[in-house]
């Protein structure tokens, strides 16, 4: 009968202690109850997840796939083309092709507010059936269409694929410009027409330099999504001088007969386009904080 | 040509109806810049108003719609060079479509406005031109956030006058020095007070030299205490000998600075005349109740 009983009162001690030490590392036992019990359930949480982790990645064939997704001596070899002819392609068509969308993309902004229903309609024609398909059709049919059409040659080795990420870019810039624009306060334009400043002038020194502060976050993202929106230009075909950082991996990856070329351009991307989303962030951030 | 509305009796205060006929109306009005309104400093020459001029501002038959609903009906007002006109009356009676018809903000559905005798309707009106002439200050102040408040009052100079830079900040200068800003020359709109704002958008009309100023509750947005400081710089102005329609619920204002006063009622002009008629003896029903209401509270 009574060493029963012993060995409970013993293991509920054993217990007891147990419970001190950890309370004493998670220094929950001074929380109110229930936050106490907030941090229990987290905790269970948390350990189901990383023993999960932990299973998943050990039950990964590591050994094959560091030999098909980093082999070092193929990693190495990507250098310093991999910078020096893709990276630069990419960044050379993302510059020239945001350049131009947002040249075109202000215009057709701008055609959205005009008193002429022509260009309100034709501005968004344009938009909405440039938004409406991927990307990979419109670079196609730009980069072969107009040539063909208008039997002229877009000048330049990054004429064609900058021309058309252009296009494809100016439809959703026009889109966000517009939204900045109709975000300043119509007492804006208003103020500045009752001064005597036609339509025009109020536009350029009033409303444009206001409602640029308030899409510069968007068009960060948008510039970001142009960025890999330049992969599709093998659609239009590449010589070695115009391979961008996708096409340069695929041809690695053929040649090699491994991934390791894929991984290392992922990279590449990840180095460009973090620093840009992390300024995107700050700058919006910036932004609600100076409205506030 | 004054039409049977025209009141120039701001001098005496005689304290008839509003539908009386002016022997001559130019010469009241020169009566009253005698009197009053001697302090021309703030003006520059070119805006000293010859006796000559005829009215300022002169809305015929002025009639405007928002779809089936009636803003504004027959308004026929007239408003002489130097004279201070208060609109008072209920929110939603039309008093603010009334200004904002005079700069053009909106357009009569029938009737025509007429600046300095040129109809705005007209397609010969270069409505910018006309502009230049009619200052507004907006309930919500309306300044350029992005632009200091040196910039606010110097933009409108360089890009429509063509001042150089120099000349319009030097301008700006003064004119936000009179409102008493100047030492806030360098802040942004943002860190300044209500008031201060209000005070900022004044001498941004101000520095274009205009020969009337529009003020839309001009202080309705402001917290109690800042009130006071722009209500003192539109009594300044007022003094001074400015033009100016000021649509208000300021009655003290009123009763201080105009020259007379229009209830407005259902876009309809109910009763006008001097101040101490309409405020303090008002004919109509509507006037009587309508000011009840604003003076109980």
């Amino acid at each position: 009968m009574h060493p029963p009983s012993d060995t409970r009162r013993g293991r509920s001690k054993g217990h007891a202690e147990g419970r001190t030490a950890w309370s004493r590392v998670f220094s929950s036992a001074d929380l109110p109850p229930r936050q106490r019990r907030a941090r229990r359930r987290h905790f269970l949480v948390y350990l189901v997840t990383v023993l999960f982790c932990v299973w998943w990645i050990r039950s990964a064939d590591w050994e094959t796939l560091r030999d098909a997704f980093f082999e070092p001596e193929i990693f190495r070899e990507q250098f310093p083309e991999v910078l020096t002819q893709a990276a630069r392609n990419t960044l050379w068509f993302t510059l020239l092709g945001f350049s131009g969308g947002l040249t075109l993309g202000l215009f057709l902004a701008l055609m959205r507010f005009s008193d002429m229903r022509l260009y309100r309609w034709a501005a968004s024609v344009f938009v909405e059936v440039v938004r409406g398909l991927p990307a990979l059709l419109t670079i196609f049919l730009v980069g072969y269409g107009i040539p063909l059409a208008f039997d002229v040659r877009i000048p330049g080795i990054y004429g064609p694929g900058a021309f058309s990420l252009a296009i494809v870019s100016s439809a959703y810039i026009a889109e966000t410009i517009r939204a900045g624009i109709e975000a300043v306060p119509k007492g804006q334009m208003e103020a500045a027409r009752s001064l005597g400043m036609p339509r025009g002038v109020s536009m350029t020194f009033i409303v444009l330099p206001q409602a640029f502060r308030i899409v510069i976050p968007p068009l960060t993202n948008e510039l970001v999504l142009l960025l890999k929106d330049t992969s599709l230009l093998y659609a239009l075909g590449t010589t070695d001088q115009t391979r961008e950082l996708i096409k340069f991996g695929r041809d690695e990856m053929t040649e090699k007969f491994n991934v390791t070329p894929l991984i290392v351009v992922g990279l590449v991307y990840l180095v460009i386009t973090l620093p840009l989303t992390r300024v995107a962030a700050w700058l919006e951030r910036r932004a609600r904080l100076s409205r506030e | 040509m004054f039409g049977r509305k025209n009141l120039g009796d701001d001098g005496g205060g005689s304290g008839k109806s509003g539908e009386r006929e002016k022997e001559n109306p130019r010469e009241q009005n020169r009566e009253a810049h005698r009197q009053g309104k001697e302090d021309l400093s703030l003006l520059s020459s070119d805006q000293v108003f010859s006796p000559e001029t005829s009215s300022v501002v002169h809305l015929i038959e002025l009639r405007k719609l928002f779809g089936d609903l009636v803003v504004l009906d027959r308004v026929n007002l007239s408003v002489q060079a130097g004279e201070v006109v208060c609109v008072i009356g209920a929110s939603g009676a039309g008093k603010s479509v009334l200004l904002r018809c005079v700069n053009g903000l909106e357009i009569p559905t029938t009737g025509s406005v007429r600046i300095h005798g040129e109809d705005l309707s007209s397609p010969s009106c270069d409505i910018d031109q006309v502009r230049r002439r009619v200052g507004m200050v907006f309930q919500q102040f309306n300044l350029f956030p992005h632009l200091t408040v040196l910039g606010n009052v110097a933009i409108a100079q360089r890009k429509v006058l063509r001042r150089s830079r120099g000349e319009a900040e030097e301008v700006a200068m003064k004119v936000l020095g009179r409102v008493g800003l100047a030492e806030k020359v360098g802040e942004y709109p943002g860190v300044l007070s209500g008031g201060q704002q209000q005070r900022v958008a004044i001498a941004r009309a101000l520095a274009m030299q205009p020969d009337i100023m529009l003020f839309d509750e001009a202080t309705s947005a402001l917290d109690p205490e800042l009130v006071g400081e722009v209500l003192s710089v539109m009594r300044d102005l007022a003094a001074e000998g400015m033009t100016m329609m000021v649509v208000t619920h300021e009655m003290g204002f009123a009763r201080q600075a105009a020259d007379r006063v229009v209830f407005l009622q259902g876009g309809v002009i109910r009763e006008e005349g001097p101040p101490a008629q309409v405020l303090d003896a008002p004919l109509h029903e509507r006037t009587q109740q309508f000011l009840r209401r604003v003076l109980s509270r």
